[in-house]
């Protein structure tokens, strides 16, 4: 319970290193690919997957594309121009604030 | 195992019933259900589907679907005002902004060809008037047509009265300014330039509004004909 508190603060930027990794995703696909990345120990809830994903949109960071699959409708998601340079960025921060934290919990490893 | 059209049809019945009447929020969580709910019946074959349904959309969040749909709405307006804004700036930069010189040059030569002034601006405010009539018009037209339950489209509203106040401020400016105020060259080229600004705003209104409405068209033409 904690950890996902930790996790939260991160939810924009892991959405965009999954996209940066996989051409373009759909929300449930998301969910289910970080809770295998971290052998459930994150679990992405729906409640906070798409507003995330939704607000990403209207920055401009994200494309949508709908497609036919199944008898439904299914919207992928995948990075703009703008959304690749920003994941680069966002990534470098996360990189960043994990050497910073890690000087503070672990001063011997820094 | 893959869902029947009956069973994503139930899963959209109920997802309507709960409040979403946006076809494009409301596709996005048919599938996300429909994903989850092939996993469980692949363990448990013989789950009823209906109370599966439900229990999907208690875990779906702490208030169900009331805080996806205030941030879908919240960006959708954050979209369309980004989409406008990207397309205003584009006419202060070249090679558009020949078109803004052009359009201002033109009023200012049709100006110094009237000599009522006062007349001349009142025209200009009903023209601005006539671009918020269209949008009235084609509101209701869109409210009796399927386009209305897209959430992205239905910003028609928001477009009329944003740009309705504007209108109604050109128009306060012109009514309140005095005669000797109508002789001053500088006066004259500052309203001339709200002018200008205020109709280039509506047609960036306008296309971003269209660009949407062809991008719903594209994307969900089994809905949207």
């Amino acid at each position: 319970m904690g950890n996902q508190k930790l996790y939260k603060g991160s939810l924009q930027t892991i959405i965009l290193k999954l996209l940066e990794e996989n051409d373009k995703m759909y929300g449930y696909e998301i969910t289910q690919r970080v809770k295998e990345l971290t052998n459930g120990d994150l679990q992405i809830t729906e409640g906070a997957l798409y507003p995330a994903l939704h607000k990403l949109e209207a920055d401009g960071l994200l494309d949508v594309e709908v497609a036919m699959v199944d008898n439904r409708l299914r919207k992928y998601y995948k990075l703009t121009e703008n959304g690749t340079k920003e994941t680069i960025s966002r990534l470098a921060e996360m990189e960043e604030f994990l050497r910073t934290m890690q000087t503070i919990v672990n001063p011997k490893f820094a | 195992m893959k869902l029947s059209q009956e069973q994503i049809q139930q899963i959209d019945r109920y997802i309507a019933a709960c409040g979403i009447e946006w076809v494009e929020v409301r596709a996005e969580l048919v599938d996300h259900f429909a994903n989850s709910l092939e996993e469980k019946l692949a363990i448990n074959p013989t789950l009823d589907f209906m109370q599966a349904i439900v229990a999907e959309h208690r875990s779906f969040s702490d208030n169900g679907f009331k805080k996806l749909l205030e941030t879908k709405k919240a960006a959708v307006h954050k979209q369309f005002y980004r989409q406008v804004f990207i397309n205003l700036k584009s006419f202060f930069k070249l090679p558009k902004i020949i078109i803004s010189i052009a359009v201002f040059y033109s009023l200012v030569l049709i100006m110094d060809l009237v000599n009522n002034k006062e007349l001349f601006f009142m025209t200009l405010a009903i023209i601005l008037f006539l671009f918020v009539i269209q949008v009235l018009v084609r509101t209701a037209k869109e409210k009796k047509s399927k386009n209305n339950n897209f959430l992205m489209l239905n910003r028609t509203e928001l477009i009329l009265q944003f740009f309705n106040f504007l209108t109604i401020i050109f128009s306060s400016i012109t009514t309140s300014r005095t005669e000797n105020s109508f002789q001053n060259a500088n006066y004259n080229y500052l309203q001339l330039g709200i002018f200008v600004l205020l109709t280039l705003l509506y047609w960036c209104m306008e296309y971003v509004y269209l660009e949407n409405k062809k991008y719903v068209q594209q994307n969900y033409p089994q809905i949207a004909s």
